[in-house]
């Protein structure tokens, strides 16, 4: 069976993400004081343009190579959105309780905002590998 | 929206086979779903709802349960 547009589009996301946000953090890390720098808001800036750039560079390829045959999604396809959103916003309630904890613990910002953007990342890597999970093996 | 595995048979490639070799994307068209799901479906990798199971006897024009048995 040839991928869905759908499940190679998750594809181009969940690489994309994992390049971009890797890169920031391998940057970022470990702090070199409390608070964020004015380096490291630019470098987010830069890598989150590059990020959009990469998602309309990936469409664009992926409707050009692969046929573009599913463009409305049908009951399958919200079944998996559903069950890619409900992992991920586990994942992001954490996040969120995880910051609260680094608000009372830590000082500065930088961890309260880098936990805050880690639980968003890895909130949308599992929403776009539960995707692929499912398209791939049926649920 | 049953699960992978589930008690529910068909014969969908059948009866694709019997209406002229009628395509995997034709019925998809005719169903109003992806390929990839009449692919999941034939394929038990996914239950569809009664509307789109009922679809899918329409397009064959036989009864529901010529296209899907259920084995407990």
């Amino acid at each position: 069976m040839n991928n869905s547009f759908k499940e190679n589009y998750h594809w181009v996301t969940l690489i994309s993400i994992v390049l971009i946000y890797g890169y920031y953090f391998v940057k970022v890390l470990p702090p070199s004081g409390p608070d964020i720098t004015a380096e490291n808001v630019t470098l987010f800036a830069g890598l989150l343009v590059l990020l959009v750039v990469l998602h309309i560079v990936g469409a664009i390829v992926l409707i050009a190579v692969a046929k573009f045959n599913d463009p409305h999604p049908d009951e399958r396809d919200q079944l998996v959105n559903l069950k890619g959103s409900r992992n991920a916003s586990w994942i992001l309630t954490t996040g969120v309780f995880a910051g609260m904890a680094a608000v009372l613990l830590a000082p500065g910002n930088f961890w309260v905002l880098h936990i805050l953007l880690a639980s968003l990342v890895v909130s949308q890597l599992v929403e776009s590998a539960t995707q692929i999970f499912h398209y791939r093996r049926g649920f | 929206m049953g699960k992978s595995g589930s008690h529910i048979a068909n014969n969908i490639r059948k009866l694709r086979f019997d209406h002229e070799e009628m395509t995997q994307l034709e019925l998809a068209e005719k169903v109003g779903v992806t390929r990839q799901t009449v692919y999941a479906i034939e394929k038990n990798k996914y239950s569809p709802s009664l509307e789109v199971a009922f679809r899918i006897a329409m397009a064959f024009d036989v009864p529901l349960d010529e296209v899907f048995k259920y084995k407990p």
